[in-house]
């Protein structure tokens, strides 16, 4: 497994472990609160997203810090140049990625037309970058596995 | 999705006639990773043509010699 293989799997993990936890936080939330209100959601949803985000961050860079232990104990140095088979990798995946986010930001336009409140068309916007993410992580990995 | 190229290589039995050339060495002189290097000998990843004839040359010798493709009647 390449650097950018392991950096991917490390990452999907991340994402689908850290946007897991503030889905299920925001579902809670939504069942206590009165998130209709506007100021309400903002005041709901910002620190929840600011733990989000630290969490992901510090797990990027723990991960990448062990996948550079690993590699250097076991090949003698980090191999994190990006090449040509990477690239090829990056572009097909974030093709699949940005269909999923087009559909979903089309949901989101529907919500919103159809009168939802900020709380659900944010999360709901949130949701389909995270599944985005989730779906291009998938088929990177697909694609260094199976062949690009 | 993703398919098995048809195009097929001597990478393998080259690298083996040149000192047993490692994956490794042959990675850091055409300037790509050594994951790309086993997924080019498996067959699963094309080169581009850059890389091909970097790969040719470093053995010294032609890209049909490295990289072969069927041709319409061999199926």
């Amino acid at each position: 497994m390449g650097f950018y293989e392991k950096s991917t799997a490390a990452m999907l993990g991340g994402t689908v472990l850290v946007y897991g936890w503030y889905f299920k936080q925001m579902l809670a939330i939504a069942e206590s609160t009165a998130v209709e209100d506007g100021t309400v959601a903002i005041a709901t949803i910002a620190p929840v997203l600011a733990i989000t985000i630290a969490a992901l961050v510090a797990i990027a860079i723990i991960a990448h810090i062990v996948i550079a232990i690993v590699d250097v104990t076991r090949h003698g140095d980090v191999e994190d140049t990006e090449d040509e088979r990477d690239m090829m990798v990056d572009l097909k995946s974030e093709y699949r990625g940005s269909f999923v986010l087009s559909v979903g930001a089309l949901g989101v336009l529907v919500m919103m037309l159809t009168g939802f409140s900020m709380f659900w068309t944010a999360n709901a916007l949130l949701g389909a970058m995270v599944l985005s993410s989730v779906v291009k992580g998938v088929f990177q990995l697909y694609y260094y596995r199976r062949g690009v | 999705m993703a398919k098995k190229t048809r195009i097929t290589n001597d990478i393998r039995t080259l690298r083996f006639m040149a000192d047993e050339m490692t994956q490794a060495d042959l990675a850091r002189r055409i300037g790509v990773t050594r994951q790309t290097v086993i997924a080019i000998e498996q067959g699963r990843y094309s080169p581009s043509l850059e890389v091909a004839f970097q790969i040719a040359h470093v053995f010294g010798v032609p890209l049909e010699k490295v990289f072969q493709y069927p041709g319409p009647d061999d199926g």
